[in-house]
Formats: C-alpha cells, sequence, structure tokens
C-alpha cells in the first residue's frame, strides 16, 4: 500500500515538476495579444499617433474585465487638425522585452476581439484597423497607406463592450502581406483640446487573436500560361475588384492641393471593364516636384521579377494600359521605387497619349536588374527586380485648364516572344 | 525482506525529496528565495559630498572612504533646496532590502526642523561612458532620482554584491523655519542592521526670493509624449511645473504653435498663468517663415533666397499678446518681459550666412516696431504706466543667435551691428574676459550662455559621468560675469522607440546629454522623474539668488557698492574662467562664505566687503560698517577710511583692511561684535609667493623647429634699465626668426614648473618690453598627461616697459585631467609673410617669476 501511495505521490510531484516549468503546446482557440497586468508587458509596447493623448496602465479594478490591469485610453487628437488619435498595440514584443511574443502572422486569426469600457455619459466611436508597415510608423497619418481599412464600433456608455474585429484575409492580401501585420490600431474622433479633462476615458482589456480553424492560403502567384504567345501575360492588377483600389495611394501626400482623386470607375470602353481613374489637379510648372501616384509593390509579391532573364527567345516588359480622358496630350511614366532602399531606379520611361485614345506603357524587365556604384563602390542605383516596391506613376504638370483625367488598366507582365518584335 | 522494505521506503522517500526539491527549483525563475542577509559587517554606510557621485559596480576602490563614519552636515538659508548623498556599499553580499526612516531635527533653542521638509530618493543609475569628463572609469552613474517608496514598490530597494547604492536627501526649508543648528539622526536599515546617520542642518537667518533673476530656456520639446505615453497639456504643465520648481523655464509651453484663434487664446491663459510664477523666467513659440525679396539694413540691401521669419505674422502675435497683458485687472501682467526667440540656431555650424542672420533678425525689431504702432492706440491715462512698461518690455525681447563656434569678425561685428542681435555663445566661448566683454557688446539684451551635447568638462555641462560642481558653478560665474542666462537645447531628449529604456540609457555616447527629466509612468508616477544633474541645477541658480540678494543688500546702502569684487575672490577656488576647479572642498567652503557675508550685512552692523584688491599678494578690503559699530581683523579694530552716508537712512563708515600675505598670514579673520554677539568672517587667501629670478631660466629655452632661432642671454638689469640694483640680472628674450606662418614661439623647461597644480593659486611673469610698441606676449603650456592638447595660460599684451602677467585661479585647471605641466611656450606672435620672415623680435627681458600657494 505505502509503496502504491509513494508511487502516487512521485508521479504526482514529476508531473507537477515539468507541467510548472514547461509551457504548455498552444491548442488555445486565441492568442492573448495583451491582457494589460504591468506597464512593461503592456503599455511599453504600445505607440501613439497624431497627439493621441494618453495611454497608461489601470490598477483600479472597477475598470478591469480580466486579471488585475487594464489599458487606459485618453484620446485627445492634434488640435486644430481633424486626424484621429490612434494608438498600436503591437503583435511583435519589442526588443529587450520582458514578454517575448509574436503574434505578425495574421494568417491563423479570424477576428480581433476586446473589451472596451466606455466611462462616459455618451456613445463614443472606436475604429479598429491594422498596421501593416513598420517603416510607416512615423507618418501614420490617417491619410493612406500605412493601416487598413478602419472598421466603426458605438461604445455604449458605462458598460463594457464587446468589439470584434473581422478579418478580411481577402481584401488584406490585394495590398499587404498578412503573415506581417504590425499592430492593432485603435482610433478615435479628434477631440480637439489639449485637455485630458476634457476628453472621454475609455478601458481596453483582454485584448485577443482569435484563431481560424485552419489557417488562410493565400492566392497563389499567377503564372505565365500562354508560352510563346503574344498574350503570355500574368495581370496583376486590372481592378475589377474595388478592392484594389487601394493598391494606389498618392506620393504627394503632403501637397493636398495637389493630390489626384483616385477611384475605381468602369468607363464602358470596350473590354477594359472596371479601371483606375486618375483625376488629377493642376500644378505650377515652376514647382519642382512630379505628380504621381503609387502602385504597391505588393502586386508583385509571390513572383520572382530577378529570376525573368530575357533570353533569345523571350523578353520580359511590366506594361499597363493607359486611357486619356482629358481633352490634352497626356505624358504619363513609369518609375521604379527599390523596396528596402526607397531608392528610385534610375532607367525610367513614359509614354505620350492623346486624347480619347489608349496607349501602353512598357517598361522592359531587364533595365530593373541594373545597379550602379559611385567612386567608393556605394550602390547608387538598387536592381529594382531583387526587391520591388512600390511603381511611381506620374503625370505631366499643367497650369491652367479643366482637371485632367486619365486611366491605368491591365497592369501586368508578358513574356514576350522575341520572333514576334 | 523487512530490511529490503525498509531500504526501498527510504529510497523511495530520497527520490521524492530530491523530486520536490528539483520541482521548485527549476520552475524558480528569479533568485532562490530566503537568500541570506547581509551580516552588519557586510554592509557599509558612508556618505559623499554634495557635488560627488560614486558609480554602481565595485566597492573596493571605496574602501577607505566607506570606512569613515556617514554624516549629512549642511549649510542653508530659507526657501531653498540642499541635498546630501549617503552610499550604501555591498562589498561581499547582496543586501536583500534597505530602508529609511526619517526623524525631526532639533536645534539648542529646541526649534524642530520637520522631518516632513525631506524627500528620500533612491538613486537610479544610467551607462556612461567617460568621454573625457572628470570621472574616467566608464560605468553605471547615479542620475534619476526615484521617490523611496517608489523603489520599495517596485522592489528595488535592494544592493547588488560588491555595488554601491547612493540614497539622496533633499531637504527644502520654509520661509517660516527658524534659523539655527538643528540635529538628529535618519535611520538605515539594511537586511535586520540599524544604522544612524548623524543630520546637522546650519539654518542661517535669511531667505531667497522666490524670484528667478537669472534666466533660462530649457527645451522641452522632445520626446516627453513618447516617454509618458502623454500627449496632454496637463502633463506637459507638470514637466513646466517641475523646471519651474528648479527655476529653469520651459521655452516652448505648448508642443505646437497654434493656429486658430481658439488656441492662441489658450496659449495666452497659459502664458498669464506662468507668468504670475516669480520663479518662471522665459517662453516662446515658433515664427513661421516666410519669402522676402529684399531688405534694407542700415543703408544696406541684402537680397535672400533664403525665407525669413514673417514679421507680419509675428506682428500680430505680439498684438494679441499686448491686448491680453492689457486686459490685466491689476495692470501687471507682462508676457513680453518673459518672451525669448531662437533667432538664428547656430547658423556658423551649419554654415548660415551672416547677410541672411541680420536679415533674420531684422524681421524681429520689424515685428516689434509693427506691433508697438498696432498697440499704441490702446494706451490710456488709465493704464499709461502698465502701456509704456510693456513697450519696453517688447523693445527688450532678446532674439538669440547660439553656438558661435569662432571668434567674431569684423563681418559679424560691423556690419551686422543691427538693433536685436542678442548672442548666446557656447560656454567654453565665454572663457576670457575679452570675449565676454566683446560679445556683451554686441549683445543688445544681455549675454546669455549656451549648451547642446559641447562643451565637455571642465566647462559647465549636463554630462552624467562629470562631477555635478560644473553644472553647479555656472550660478556663480553668471553672476561674476554678468550673464543674463542660460540656453540649453533640450531636457527630454529621449529616444522615442516605443521600447527605449528611458533610465538604462541606451545610447552612452553623449551620456545623459539633452536628458534631465525622466519619464514617471514607468514607475506609475504621474509626472516626471527629476535627476540629481537638475537639481544641482537648481542649486547653483539658487546660489546665484544668494548672490545676487547680498548685491541688492549691498546697494541698498550705497549705490555704487558691489558684491562682485568679492565674489572673485570667494570663486578664486572654484573656477577659472570658465573651467571648474572641482575643488569639492573650496566649493564648501565658498558657498558657506556666502551665508556668513549675507549674515555680516543683515547684522545690525551691516558690515559690506565692497572692494577687494590685490597686487603680490598684498589685499587691501574697503569695509563697510553701520555708525556705532567698528568691524576688527584678528581681534585688531580696523582704521576708518571715511563716513558714509546710507541711501537706507542708517549712516555709516568704510575701514581699510590690509593684509599682506605670508610670515604666517594666509587670510583674513573679520569679526564685529554686534549688540552681545559676534559675527565673523574667516577667508583664506593664500601663502606667500615662491620667487625665482631671471638666471635660474638662463638654461631654460630651447629654440624648436619650424625654423625657429631663439637665443637668451643674461644681462645686467641696470643696462636696461639704469635705475635697476647692480646686481640684478635679466633674461634677455631675443626670437631671431621663425618661418612664416608659425607662432614665433619658444620652448621653457624649469624646475619650478613641477610646484605648478592644484595648490597654485596664481603666477605671475614680470616682463620688460624695451621696445616702444606693443607686441603680444602668450603663455601656454604642455600637460604632462598625454593626449591632452596645450592650454593657454594668459593671451597678454605687452606694453613699453614694466609688465606683470598674472595668471589667476592656476588650481582651477583641470590638474586631475592635466595632472601637471610638461615645459610651458612662451610665445610673441605668428610670423606671418616672407618680409618678416626674419624679423627679428628682441629687447624683451624676463625679469622674475613667482609662484604664488593656495
Amino acid at each position: 500500500m505505502f509503496k502504491k501511495i509513494a508511487l502516487f505521490l512521485a508521479t504526482i510531484t514529476l508531473l507537477g515538476c515539468f507541467a510548472g516549468c514547461s509551457k504548455p503546446a498552444s491548442t488555445a482557440s486565441y492568442d492573448q495579444l495583451y491582457t494589460f497586468e504591468s506597464y512593461k508587458e503592456s503599455i511599453v509596447q504600445m505607440k501613439s499617433f497624431n497627439q493621441f493623448g494618453k495611454v497608461s496602465l489601470n490598477k483600479d479594478v472597477d475598470f478591469v474585465k480580466q486579471g488585475e490591469g487594464s489599458c487606459k485610453l485618453q484620446p485627445l487628437g492634434e488640435p486644430e487638425t481633424t486626424k484621429n488619435p490612434t494608438v498600436v498595440f503591437s503583435t511583435i514584443s519589442l526588443p529587450d522585452s520582458e514578454r517575448e511574443f509574436n503574434y505578425m502572422d495574421f494568417s491563423k486569426y479570424e477576428k480581433v476581439s476586446a473589451w472596451v469600457y466606455n466611462d462616459e455619459d455618451h456613445e463614443v466611436n472606436m475604429g479598429i484597423s491594422l498596421l501593416t508597415s513598420a517603416v510607416s510608423y512615423d507618418r501614420l497619418t490617417g491619410d493612406y497607406g500605412s493601416t487598413t481599412i478602419t472598421d466603426n464600433f458605438i461604445l455604449k456608455p458605462k458598460q463594457w463592450n464587446k468589439v470584434v474585429y473581422q478579418i478580411n484575409h481577402a481584401y488584406l492580401e490585394l495590398f499587404v502581406d498578412i503573415h506581417y501585420i504590425y499592430g492593432v490600431c485603435f482610433s478615435f474622433e479628434n477631440a480637439g483640446t489639449r485637455y485630458l479633462s476634457e476628453t472621454d476615458t475609455i478601458y481596453v482589456d483582454d485584448l485577443k487573436l482569435e484563431k481560424l480553424s485552419k489557417p488562410y492560403q493565400t492566392t497563389q502567384a499567377h503564372i505565365f500560361e500562354c508560352e510563346g504567345s503574344t498574350e503570355d501575360k500574368i495581370i496583376l492588377a486590372d481592378f475589377e475588384q474595388y478592392a484594389q483600389m487601394y493598391y494606389a495611394h498618392c506620393a504627394v501626400y503632403r501637397w493636398q492641393e495637389r493630390r489626384p482623386d483616385i477611384d475605381v470607375y468602369n468607363p464602358m470602353l470596350g473590354d477594359y471593364g472596371t479601371v483606375l481613374r486618375l483625376t488629377t489637379r493642376y500644378c505650377p510648372y515652376n514647382v519642382n516636384r512630379s505628380n504621381a501616384i503609387r502602385i504597391s509593390g505588393e502586386i508583385f509579391r509571390g513572383l520572382d521579377l530577378a529570376a525573368m532573364a530575357d533570353s533569345t527567345d523571350y523578353v520580359y516588359y511590366i506594361k499597363f494600359d493607359v486611357y486619356n480622358e482629358s481633352n490634352a496630350d497626356i505624358s504619363v511614366s513609369g518609375n521604379f521605387i527599390h523596396k528596402s532602399s526607397e531608392k528610385t531606379c534610375k532607367t525610367w520611361t513614359s509614354v505620350t497619349v492623346s486624347p480619347k485614345t489608349w496607349g501602353t506603357y512598357s517598361y522592359q524587365l531587364s533595365k530593373a536588374k541594373t545597379s550602379t556604384t559611385d567612386k567608393l563602390g556605394n550602390v547608387t542605383t538598387y536592381r529594382y527586380a531583387d526587391d520591388p516596391g512600390d511603381i511611381s506613376i506620374g503625370w505631366g504638370q499643367y497650369e491652367e485648364g479643366p482637371r485632367r483625367v486619365f486611366y491605368v488598366d491591365n497592369i501586368r507582365l508578358e513574356r514576350v516572344p522575341v520572333v514576334a518584335q | 525482506m523487512a530490511n529490503i522494505k525498509t531500504v526501498f521506503k527510504k529510497i523511495l522517500i530520497l527520490t521524492m525529496a530530491v523530486l520536490i526539491c528539483c520541482s521548485s527549483l527549476a520552475c524558480n525563475s528569479g533568485g532562490p528565495s530566503g537568500s541570506p542577509k547581509a551580516s552588519r559587517e557586510d554592509v557599509k554606510i558612508w556618505s559623499i559630498g554634495t557635488n560627488e557621485k560614486v558609480v554602481l559596480e565595485g566597492t573596493e576602490e571605496f574602501k577607505d572612504l566607506y570606512s569613515a563614519a556617514p554624516n549629512i552636515d549642511l549649510v542653508v538659508g530659507k526657501n531653498e533646496y540642499e541635498s546630501a548623498t549617503v552610499v550604501i556599499s555591498a562589498p561581499k553580499t547582496k543586501i536583500q532590502s534597505y530602508d529609511v526612516e526619517l526623524s525631526d531635527l532639533k536645534s539648542a533653542a529646541n526649534d524642530t526642523y520637520s522631518k516632513d521638509n525631506v524627500e528620500v530618493y533612491s538613486l537610479l543609475y544610467y551607462i556612461s561612458g567617460a568621454s573625457g569628463d572628470y570621472y574616467s572609469k566608464e560605468g553605471k552613474y547615479p542620475d534619476a532620482i526615484l521617490p523611496f517608496e517608489k523603489a520599495v514598490e517596485y522592489k528595488e530597494n535592494y544592493v547588488d554584491k560588491d555595488t554601491n547604492q547612493s540614497v539622496y536627501f533633499e531637504f527644502y526649508i520654509p520661509e517660516n523655519q527658524p534659523a539655527g543648528t538643528f540635529t538628529g539622526n535618519f535611520k538605515i536599515t539594511c537586511d535586520d542592521n540599524e544604522f544612524l546617520v548623524p543630520v546637522t542642518l546650519r539654518v542661517y537667518d535669511f531667505g531667497i526670493t522666490d524670484e528667478s533673476h537669472l534666466r533660462s530656456s530649457y527645451n522641452l520639446a522632445w520626446a516627453l509624449p513618447d516617454g509618458e505615453r502623454d500627449t496632454s497639456l496637463e502633463m506637459r504643465r507638470k514637466y513646466i511645473d517641475y523646471l519651474t520648481e528648479h527655476r529653469v523655464s520651459s521655452l516652448y509651453i505648448f508642443a505646437d504653435t497654434p493656429s486658430t484663434d481658439e488656441g492662441w487664446a489658450e496659449w495666452l491663459e497659459l502664458a498669464a498663468e506662468l507668468c504670475e510664477d516669480p520663479k518662471f523666467t522665459d517662453l516662446s513659440f515658433n515664427v513661421p517663415d516666410t519669402k522676402y525679396d529684399s531688405i534694407i539694413i542700415n543703408g544696406y540691401e541684402y537680397n535672400f533666397t533664403s525665407s525669413l521669419p514673417n514679421y507680419e505674422w509675428l506682428a500680430d502675435k505680439f498684438y494679441i499678446i499686448g491686448k491680453r497683458c492689457l486686459e490685466d485687472e491689476e495692470g501687471k501682467l507682462d508676457i513680453f518681459k518673459r518672451l525669448l526667440f531662437k533667432g538664428f540656431d547656430e547658423p556658423e555650424l551649419w554654415g548660415q550666412s551672416w547677410d541672411w542672420i541680420r536679415g533674420y533678425h531684422y524681421n524681429y525689431i520689424r515685428a516689434k516696431e509693427l506691433a508697438a504702432e498696432m498697440l499704441l492706440p490702446f494706451r490710456t491715462i488709465d493704464n499709461a504706466e502698465h502701456f509704456d512698461t510693456l513697450m519696453e518690455s517688447l523693445d527688450g525681447i532678446p532674439v538669440v543667435i547660439t553656438a558661435q563656434t569662432r571668434y567674431p569678425t569684423a563681418n559679424t561685428i560691423d556690419k551686422s551691428r543691427i538693433d536685436g542681435i542678442d548672442f548666446c555663445p557656447y560656454f567654453s566661448r565665454l572663457n576670457s574676459k575679452a570675449d565676454r566683454d566683446l560679445f556683451k557688446s554686441m549683445s543688445d539684451h544681455g549675454l546669455w550662455a549656451y549648451g547642446c551635447n559641447t562643451p565637455d568638462s571642465p566647462y559647465p555641462n549636463y554630462h552624467i559621468p562629470d562631477a555635478l560642481m560644473s553644472a553647479r558653478v555656472f550660478g556663480w560665474m553668471a553672476f561674476e560675469y554678468g550673464l543674463v542666462g542660460d540656453l540649453y537645447w533640450a531636457v527630454d531628449a529621449w529616444g522615442n522607440e516605443p521600447d527605449y529604456d528611458y533610465y538604462a540609457g541606451k545610447k552612452p555616447s553623449d551620456p545623459g546629454e539633452g536628458i534631465l527629466l525622466y519619464p514617471g509612468q514607468p514607475y506609475g508616477i504621474d509626472g516626471p522623474v527629476g535627476s540629481i544633474r537638475l537639481n544641482a541645477i537648481r542649486d547653483g541658480r539658487e546660489e546665484y539668488e544668494i548672490l545676487y540678494l547680498i548685491e541688492q543688500t549691498y546697494k541698498a546702502k550705497n549705490a555704487d557698492y558691489s558684491f562682485v569684487p568679492m565674489v572673485e575672490t570667494l570663486s578664486d577656488y572654484l573656477y577659472a574662467e570658465m573651467q571648474c576647479s572641482y575643488d569639492f572642498d573650496a566649493f564648501d567652503k565658498s558657498r558657506t562664505a556666502l551665508y556668513q557675508l549675507m549674515e555680516l550685512a543683515s547684522s545690525n552692523a551691516g558690515i559690506r566687503i565692497v572692494d577687494v584688491e590685490e597686487s603680490g599678494g598684498l589685499y587691501k578690503m574697503t569695509i563697510y560698517a553701520n555708525e556705532g559699530y567698528t568691524p576688527k581683523n584678528a581681534g585688531v579694530a580696523l582704521s576708518k577710511v571715511r563716513d558714509v552716508i546710507g541711501a537706507d537712512g542708517v549712516n555709516g563708515s568704510e575701514y581699510l583692511l590690509s593684509i599682506q600675505l605670508g610670515n604666517g598670514v594666509t587670510g583674513i579673520d573679520l569679526s564685529c561684535d554686534v549688540d552681545g554677539y559676534t559675527v565673523s568672517f574667516d577667508w583664506y587667501l593664500g601663502n606667500a609667493a615662491v620667487g625665482y629670478n631671471a638666471e635660474s631660466f638662463a638654461n631654460s629655452f630651447s629654440s624648436g623647429n619650424a625654423g625657429r632661432v631663439f637665443e637668451a642671454t643674461l644681462v645686467d638689469a641696470n643696462t636696461v634699465v639704469s635705475d635697476r640694483p647692480a646686481d640684478e640680472k635679466w633674461l634677455h628674450l631675443d626670437y631671431v626668426s621663425c618661418l612664416p606662418g608659425y607662432n614665433r614661439d619658444v620652448v621653457v623647461r624649469h624646475e619650478a614648473f613641477d610646484d605648478i597644480g592644484v595648490t597654485t593659486k596664481k603666477i605671475v611673469f614680470n616682463v620688460y618690453n624695451a621696445n616702444d610698441f606693443n607686441t603680444m606676449f602668450n603663455v601656454r603650456f604642455r600637460p604632462k598627461q598625454k593626449g591632452v592638447g596645450d592650454q593657454t595660460l594668459k593671451s597678454f599684451t605687452l606694453k613699453p616697459g614694466m609688465n606683470s602677467i598674472v595668471v589667476d585661479n592656476v588650481f582651477a585647471l583641470s590638474w586631475q585631467k592635466r595632472k601637471g605641466v610638461e615645459f610651458m611656450y612662451f610665445t610673441t606672435g605668428i610670423v606671418e609673410n616672407k618680409e618678416t620672415q626674419f624679423d627679428r623680435l628682441n629687447n624683451i627681458y624676463l625679469v622674475d617669476f613667482s609662484i604664488y600657494e593656495v
């Protein structure tokens, strides 16, 4: 009997020993992003923008949903602007953090959920979006690019609100790599004050990333299918989906008065279907800035441009179609921006399109595989094909007359047989 | 079988015990619980001076210091702060926890100094490179002052083995605190061991005012929102108020410049509120630039390709500020008086042209003039006095140019000499009276001093590895040299990365530069955490207020009286020009002297030392005393020189105190019987000089390279000047030739130079110029420490006849860094061109050389 008791105790002890020491494999239906138990575990990971207001650790149990702490938000916003105060809950632990985690791979998650307490007597509007670019940390203007479209939530007063942000993978993967989501953004209306005493107080707790039953499978990249044919192409963006509009953003975002209007539009022009419409603005000649928008380099995701080498049989091109809706010639250029260096490739081309006609912009891919160095050997032009970033599409300046409109469609890679030229 | 069973049982029990031990050990990620506590012998409690720091790691080097009993002994006035540091060292065993318990202090008159006036902090340590500052050892230096209760709450009140933890006591002396000497004990408990630290607080019977008379502009414009995770004005205000309590002002009271009427209305209310705080001195806002084609300034037309401040915009802001001031019901609000603009930031560093600088500053003048015109219709009979004061303040708004790396030239002086420029050079660029006078002459609203990354030690700086004294003595320098304020580039320049470890310092290349405060939120504090450097700055500025108070007390008697001559004597051991001496004992003595001198002046005897002259060790001091009181030196009544009618209604007399140092006389021992008690002031002036005649230098000279040919020949002095004694020899210095472009200098080696160092008060060269023209004569030395640059001792112009070249405060030249004098150079200028290549310079004679010991 004693032997049995002793063996039982030993077994329990051993189990206890290992159970207490090792992390069990995660079988939970969610990953806990933050529970807000300590400053060093949570608040230190957070970054705020647009003069957010205050982010702090709350220990008042009246405003704690889980554990012993929650995150207290008092959003302000940059006074005298309309920018939305935004706070980012990082999905990856920062260097030297006491708590190490990496929840950047959003192909695993179905939704983001959190409990949010609105300590006001009125409803509060809150937006949730995803931070898609770490380099954009310092330029999170709410204008474009670095965050996804915001989903809005209404927080009911004096109660905990469960907010659930549904992740739209199909939309996301159009322009970002869903395996690298840098954070979850909570944004609020600009309070128009510098004083915390005049703004809302919100508490956030139990921020979770709820898992899919199986990870989302990203769409396979296109492949050339019509070998030897002039139709041997990969369509990268045909703007037939509304969401593809978000491939485009404004390179001249700082100059509000020069930003074109961007939308997707069906001009009923033959087989072209929906196109990207750019309604440009006047710009003085003496302003030494080019007008341009950018098409996200994400359109090349999954493609190895560097491996697409011209041969005696084929020549590779990046092309897109341009329709000039205005009444004057329009010159459209394409430029290519090396992703990690943000440097523009030195070689570029343009196409001039007459009014009410189509033209085709064409850029031989081999040009994107040249690099240059200075006397000291420093790279001055990077090989775009190695690390393709945005495509900058520019147009000629004009000083007077109505706003000029042109369309962009069928951004594509073409493998053109040599004999066909 | 029974035996087998027993053995099995024992094995099983043993196995279980081992497993249980394993389980508890394996799961414990921190240190083992129940670690041994430090014994009394393992704990060392000791104290350091107010200007000193002790690194965290390594106890062995402090063995001699920590064997002495700790104590806190402070001299203070009312309405001021003063601090003391006690160090807990754990040479052999970790101290698991320490605690501090304060007690009230009592005086002989049974008055109480309440313990509630003392704040206790645990110092946090910042990793620092030494970077040429006072402390040569790399390591972690104390800086942030964490309230002790937070150290306990966050379980940081322990001392690791072989480390030193500083505990910092900050005393505030209330205005209503009775004067007297207060004593008592503070208790420090380390693990189970109690230690008493004796405390003595000498409170003088006067206090400084809240008003800050030394202006300041400390930039709160960097990473506050990142560190605090708080962009609100409430948090910003907490920082501003914290700085203000330390007698420095945040220049930008808003993080941004308002762009709407509502925004400006808010700004004005905050500005008006801050102006009510007498400790707050300066505020500003950014002025947008715009393009101007050309401007005519004093008859010159300047064309600009770069933008200039929009003077019309600025005039509009001056207008609304003026209007707001005039709305003040009490007729006192004067925001203009607190305004300061950084006119052009570091132009020389950025290679900006002086034309642009002139245009830039001229637009501030235009804005002032335009605003004055716009405001004029609002002058009424009722507000005339207030209005006129405002206009005077508007005109007096400083617009400073920071930095200045080069000497001002004819270009910067002559053509740029327009109203509205005020200079704000680096501390190090004010290192001679000539430079200070030059910059002052070009500054319309007073001369400021500037710190931004440079300078380093021994100049005033706020680097963590520097001793606190270099920051603190700026208050003294500012008073003695007539500087109106200082401008420091940042107080919150932490990294703005989300994970920046604010307290540890990730970027030790410029340790602590731009960081005088730390964010409080990591420790649950709603506001900033201060630093011992900011406290040192405050303490120096409080000393400025004491100096100012004494000056006012002197002037109340007679407008011609000044405390400055005495300050020049008191500061002898604190700094040379703008270079800190790092003589901590001297600092304590000089500081105590301030209190004694204020006590003398404020006593019924009204004693003031209003003039000090010195020549060859002969001191002549002019001392004032009220009628009916006779000052004495060493118990001997001083002789009256003249009677004085007091401007304060109390008449008195001036007395002469004459002292020749030497023969055992080393200072003054001033006293006066005042209505039943005696006030006194002792001051050490130094020893007599040790002289070396010219003959001893006969073989000391060598010509050096660069075509330098030099000859030194002993001659009879009376062959040069007929009335010199027959046996006196002078050394004829004959600069025969030197290549163009090189200094005409000569190397001098002499055994007497071995005695020059921290014990040298001054050195004097007597040189005779037998020419009928002036010629320059520079003396510099090569330090014994390799790699430390030459140090100029004196740049002098030899006039025809006998010249006495006096180098004061030699001991203050950072000898811990320079180690001594290897040799000296005597230089008579650069040979500029071929024509003068062989232009022989002779007829210069070295007469003698003297070293005055401290």
